[in-house]
């Protein structure tokens, strides 16, 4: 019996093989798919029978492709390849001594066009251990992923003249980026003062804390959000192996170092954008943000519903999305920063505007700074905006450079990581009560000394537990095994109170 | 009808006023009462029949009985509790319900101001309020936001007593984030007003209990107000009754002091210093310790002297003025901060707190 010739659909980052059967019989020409096809995997039909008549090779009579398993839903034109190679096998053009997975877009030339999802293919081919034949424009991807044996196809004459042992394609080589960081854009050396929300950001990198930042238009909150990136620690072999299945679900391109992604919701976003979905169940904002930032500017302007939508994952780390199509989870471990003006016109505390808000517009206002995204939020931080005269009397005060901070970031993730044997958390943020009340090592001074702020600040109990995490990081970046009173007394500069006064 | 029946029935019709009283006998019975009343031209037709209605109805009855199950003390003008200081004013009320315990009112001082007032006017408010306070000195105020929210606040971390006097019912909390304060004042001092139980806010009442917050104590404070404020008409009444009318200044850019500043021109007193201004008022030169000296760091106290000679400073200003990096000041500050030795005035800018 001859080797089965395979091509993949794709299930949100999964990818499901599929069986590509040909059969040409004498008749009337007709050429059917049959096998629960989309749209595109039905017009494959033109550009397959093109394709193979640039290379004379040219198709009449009835001819049915049969996809099989019959019952799972195919999507997408990367079944062109598979296609084209059963048909060429069918005419005794090739002939395939052992099974492989296909996967690409022709064009009417014959070309291989680059598709999405060739990084979960790649993880299928190795696990069913047969090759993988991919388009060229994807095999920077595919060589990303670890023992596979993967080939880039330029084109269907290529791979047919690879087939028949006539001139053979070169196998992609495994290439991991490297383990540094190309410069991050801005860096925070660029941040002239703004010496406050720096450090918190530097909190929230090593810790992993939610951090929301309050300031009036102008003062630089987005700037300071974008520049989290570049401190950020880089992205683990595994960290990068689960982001990049992400992006290729969705057919970003491959990243060209391990920076953290950086993603940017917008309020008028939908919730399908946000938390994946539509036929194809792609994952959303969320997903692919994962392992990285997800930011959501101007955050007192989200709907509702948005933010309801988002509670679930966040608190989850992962998210399910059902569809008639099928059910999908993805991992949505996610740094969150929001930023939002300090009032309505955004003008309150400023030095220069005056702000227009009515008592009750304030109070409104202040409404939003509750519910399930802020009780998330570890840390507060105001960041002023300077005035022309102020940002003069500071003159070229940079500061250090996100390089130099990402190596204390590293540092502190790193003890983090050495207690995760006791904690069972990978970061701070995600201490548990339990956790907090036991493995913290605050010490006696410390203790005695929260307690005595607790009282006086009346500090509720999730109040507490956000001072502990918080003073557990700042412990960690100073490179402490036990919490100081200082660590703490820091730390109580970011609770929620004083950023709306 | 007793003397509490009676003054809660007339208080039934709203704009009436214990002046009903100042030359007709109270002894009459309902209808002598109302037609005497109408015949002085003291009440319109209108009134003169809604009253009857309200007699016919027993409502008094039932508001008194309403007020006992609700734990509120009715004072009607009748009675030895009746504050002896607003007796002498226009308009008196006929009845002062009383949620909580209402205290001597000879050591009393009012606090008013705009509801929409600046971080520096609430730190005053506060800072006025537990001064105050330390002094043994009730703080009136009208529980609203802003102003008279601090320095309720402010009196009672003092653990001092305080007294507000609402444009509402007694039993409605207007606006809705002081519940909590107003659980407080009444349990520490009392929720006053003259409108029957259930009375919502609406605008022209505020203006009308003003002329209790003026008239209740012999002094009035006027933290920040603009030039067409509530606080504006309390400090007229008040200057009409007599009392003392003091001003805290304010920056003559501000919108929210311009009525404030324009008091200070017209005759009130500019209250420029927390401390001598209590010690003044109490008679206490010297013997109270209101701001007892911390012990503070080095570090600390360069912080603060910084903040001191200039206000509205961000974190990356004093850290260039005192040079200490931005990670002990995160530290300092919030330090100084719980000890309400310095305050944010929005945007992460300090003040230091005024003294």
């Amino acid at each position: 019996m001859a080797a089965e010739i395979q091509g993949v659909t794709l299930r949100g980052v999964e990818a499901l093989p599929v069986e590509v059967e040909a059969e040409i019989t004498t008749g009337m020409f007709a050429f059917s798919v049959v096998g629960l096809p989309d749209a595109a995997v039905r017009e494959s039909r033109e550009r397959v029978r093109a394709a193979l008549r640039e290379l004379d090779v040219s198709i009449y009579g009835r001819i049915a492709v049969n996809l099989a398993p019959a019952d799972l839903p195919k999507e997408g034109s990367l079944l062109d390849l598979p296609i084209a190679v059963a048909l060429a096998r069918e005419k005794k053009y090739v002939s395939l001594c052992a099974p492989a997975i296909f996967m690409g877009e022709l064009a009417l030339d014959g070309r291989v066009r680059s598709v999405r999802g060739a990084v979960p293919a790649a993880m299928l081919a190795r696990s069913l251990r047969v090759p993988l034949f991919c388009p060229i424009g994807n095999s920077s991807e595919v060589a990303l992923v670890e023992g596979v044996e993967a080939y880039g196809v330029p084109s269907l004459k290529d791979l047919l003249l690879h087939l028949r042992g006539e001139k053979l394609l070169s196998r992609v080589e495994k290439s991991m980026p490297p383990d540094g960081l190309g410069a991050v854009e801005p860096d925070f050396a660029d941040v002239r003062g703004q010496a406050q929300a720096k450090r918190a950001l530097e909190i929230a990198a090593a810790g992993h804390h939610n951090i929301l930042l309050v300031g009036s238009p102008g003062s630089g909150k987005t700037m300071m959000a974008r520049a989290l990136q570049g401190i950020l620690p880089p992205l683990s072999d595994d960290e990068f192996l689960e982001t990049l299945l992400i992006r290729s679900a969705v057919g970003l391109p491959a990243p060209v170092d391990r920076r953290r992604p950086f993603r940017q919701l917008h309020h008028t976003a939908s919730t399908v954008s946000i938390c994946g979905g539509g036929s194809d169940i792609r994952p959303g904002e969320v997903s692919l943000a994962h392992r990285g930032v997800l930011f959501l500017d101007e955050f007192t302007e989200f709907r509702r519903d948005l933010i309801e939508a988002l509670r679930q994952p966040l608190e989850d780390g992962f998210i399910t999305v059902n569809r008639a199509a099928g059910s999908v989870t993805y991992p949505s471990r996610v740094l969150l920063v929001l930023a939002a003006n300090p009032c309505a016109c955004g003008w309150r505390g400023d030095p220069v505007e005056q702000c227009r808000c009515g008592s009750v517009e304030l109070e409104r206002y202040r409404r939003k700074f509750s519910g399930p995204m802020l009780d998330r939020v570890d840390l507060y931080v105001s960041v002023p905006r300077l005035t022309p005269q102020e940002l003069l009397e500071l003159g070229g005060t940079g500061g250090e450079s996100s390089a130099i901070i990402r190596e204390r970031v590293v540092r502190a993730r790193a003890m983090q990581w050495e207690r995760k044997r006791v904690t069972g958390a990978e970061c701070n943020a995600e201490l548990s009560e339990r956790q907090l009340k036991n493995n913290v090592s605050l010490s006696t001074y410390a203790r005695k000394y929260l307690s005595s702020m607790a009282e006086r600040l009346r500090l509720s109990g999730r109040g507490l537990s956000r001072v502990l995490r918080v003073a557990r990081t700042i412990s960690d970046l100073a490179g402490s095994r036990s919490i100081e009173a200082a660590s703490v007394a820091e730390a109580l500069a970011y609770r929620d109170a004083g950023v709306l006064e | 009808m007793n003397d509490l029946e009676l003054c809660v029935w007339l208080n039934g019709y709203e704009g009436l006023s214990a002046d009903l009283f100042r030359d007709i006998d109270a002894g009459l019975s309902e209808k002598d009462l109302l037609d005497a009343l109408l015949e002085k031209k003291k009440i319109t037709p209108h009134c003169s029949e809604r009253l009857r209605t309200l007699c016919d109805q027993h409502w008094a009855e039932g508001e008194i009985d309403r007020a006992d199950q609700a734990g509120i003390k009715l004072i009607p003008w009748f009675s030895e509790d009746y504050p002896a200081r607003l007796r002498d004013i226009d308009e008196p009320p006929l009845v002062l319900y009383v949620k909580g315990q209402l205290p001597d009112l000879e050591r009393s001082c009012s606090v008013v101001g705009t509801r929409r007032c600046t971080p520096y006017g609430f730190k005053v408010a506060e800072l006025l309020g537990s001064a105050l306070a330390q002094a043994d000195y009730t703080v009136v105020s009208g529980g609203a936001r802003g102003i008279d929210g601090a320095a309720h606040g402010g009196s009672l971390s003092g653990s001092g007593c305080t007294i507000a006097v609402l444009g509402t019912g007694v039993d409605v909390i207007w606006p809705p984030e002081h519940d909590e304060l107003f659980a407080n004042i009444a349990r520490e001092g009392a929720l006053v007003s003259e409108f029957p139980l259930g009375t919502s806010g609406r605008a022209w009442r505020f203006p009308r209990r003003n002329r209790i917050i003026a008239g209740v104590s012999k002094m009035l404070v006027v933290v920040e107000s603009p030039m067409k404020g509530g606080a504006m008409i309390t400090a007229r009444k008040a200057m009409e009754m007599g009392r003392d009318v003091w001003a805290v200044p304010g920056r003559i850019d501000e919108r929210v002091c311009e009525g404030s500043n324009r008091l200070i021109l017209d005759g009130a007193s500019p209250l420029v210093n927390v401390s001598d201004f209590v010690e003044h008022i109490s008679g206490t030169l010297g013997q109270l310790e209101l701001f007892s000296p911390v012990p503070l760091s080095g570090d600390e106290q360069k912080v603060l002297d910084c903040l001191a000679s200039q206000g509205d400073l961000t974190l990356d200003q004093i850290s260039a003025r005192t040079g200490l990096s931005p990670v002990q000041l995160m530290r300092i500050t919030a330090e100084l901060q719980v000890r309400t030795q310095i305050y944010s005035t929005g945007g992460g800018r300090w003040r230091a707190a005024p003294r």
